[in-house]
């Protein structure tokens, strides 16, 4: 039932006091924005922007408006506060805090062999996410974190949508170039 | 390449299960109902921009205030300076013109001015004016006072409040004289039958006033008058 509600209902709800709204809306996007914010900026940085995109999101829920898609308001939200982030850093996002140490999901049923062999794999595909500049990085993150379309990317980064594509489109290609015959 | 692309996501969709920790779940979540539970503030259309719609309205009041407040002053500028030359009323020298004209006429300094340009006149001389043996108080007072004496006191309780001012403007050697002014004596003159002195005057107001247009009513009198 909470699945059939929609993004910008939810989020139009709990503007209107309705806290229940928000914790729906929070646990469906709690764990990409997450990863959106760990890919991009490392782990030490991640929780303290986590909660500040969050508190951002429900001091502006007055200034929310229903033409806006949620999702994308969000991950603009997100970014800018990334930026102010870099900003603050003077650096560009540290890589190699990226890799995970573990990305495998437990699995019973798989051998150890392929298991190792996945984790392996998990592992290369994310030092080499990690490698990416960082305006193919935020693409490919959007497209497979969040799920945005090329259009809802193009709005977020603030680009139109051939800059959108020919980002993810370079992303895909230094991705399978850097996993070679592995993927 | 699609299936390539797809791959990739595949094998991507299996790396995600990093997430917050319980701890800031629970903060979040704690801060949004707290903020539901908060007042509501009306966000009026002005919100968050109110300083600066703030700071337009304040300029337009005090613009609005001040330029009529400086007009004002511009204008209260202007009036004050003629004020320094219209320093005896014609009522006043309308009173000093009654008196008769003298028999003799001292030489008086006449200056060729522009049409309408009061004349500077030697005090002495416009007293002297029109005098006669029969002085009227006020002219012999006022000549005292001229030459640094003081009034008595008796006649000074006499004098009418524009004669008493009269007075203080005649400390200055000079009296303005404009040409309705002379107009005026002219026609007191003429009543008071003093025709000669009224001719004299006459003329001297056209030599000093070429362009100003005498009053034909006062020419006529005069000819009918001068006429035997």
């Amino acid at each position: 039932m909470e699945d059939e509600i929609s993004d910008e209902d939810l989020m139009m709800s709990y503007s209107g006091g309705n806290a229940d709204a928000f914790e729906v809306l929070y646990q469906r996007h709690k764990g990409p924005l997450y990863r959106f914010i760990l890919r991009q900026c490392g782990e030490s940085a991640t929780e303290e922007l986590f909660q500040d995109i969050w508190l951002n999101i429900i001091n502006a829920r007055s200034c929310y408006k229903v033409t806006a898609s949620f999702k994308t308001w969000l991950y603009h939200n997100a970014r800018n506060r990334i930026i102010d982030h870099y900003r603050r850093q003077s650096v560009r996002p540290v890589t190699s805090e990226t890799v995970e140490a573990s990305t495998v999901s437990s699995n019973p049923g798989t051998q150890p062999d392929r298991q190792l062999e996945s984790q392996t794999l998990h592992e290369q595909l994310l030092a080499a996410i990690a490698g990416l500049p960082a305006e193919q990085k935020e693409a490919f993150l959007l497209r497979e974190e969040a799920g945005l379309s090329i259009e809802q990317i193009a709005t977020t980064t603030g680009t139109n949508a051939e800059t959108a594509k020919s980002r993810l489109r370079y992303a895909m290609n230094k991705l399978r170039q850097q996993l070679g015959d592995n993927a | 390449m699609n299936t390539e692309n797809d791959d990739i996501s595949r094998i991507y969709q299996q790396t995600r299960t990093a997430g917050p920790s319980a701890s800031t779940d629970d903060a979040i979540l704690a801060a949004s109902r707290k903020a539901a539970a908060a007042p509501k503030t009306a966000a009026g259309p002005f919100s968050g921009r109110w300083p600066a719609v703030a700071s337009i309205a304040a300029v337009i009041i005090i613009t609005i205030i001040l330029i009529p407040v400086i007009n004002v002053e511009h204008i209260q500028q202007k009036q004050s300076e003629p004020a320094a030359e219209d320093e005896l009323s014609t009522s006043t020298l309308m009173q000093l013109s009654e008196a008769p004209a003298p028999e003799k006429k001292k030489r008086s300094l006449y200056q060729a001015a522009p049409a309408n340009r009061p004349v500077l006149m030697k005090k002495e001389d416009m007293f002297n004016e029109g005098r006669t043996l029969t002085d009227e108080p006020i002219k012999s007072e006022m000549a005292d006072y001229s030459r640094g004496r003081e009034i008595p006191e008796a006649a000074a309780s006499a004098i009418p409040h524009e004669r008493s001012q009269k007075a203080a403007a005649d400390s200055a050697p000079f009296a303005i004289f404009t040409p309705e002014m002379w107009q005026v004596k002219i026609s007191r003159l003429i009543e008071q039958g003093e025709i000669e002195a009224a001719s004299r005057e006459l003329e001297e107001l056209k030599n000093n006033y070429p362009d100003f247009d005498i009053d034909s009513t006062l020419l006529e009198k005069l000819q009918q008058h001068e006429q035997p």
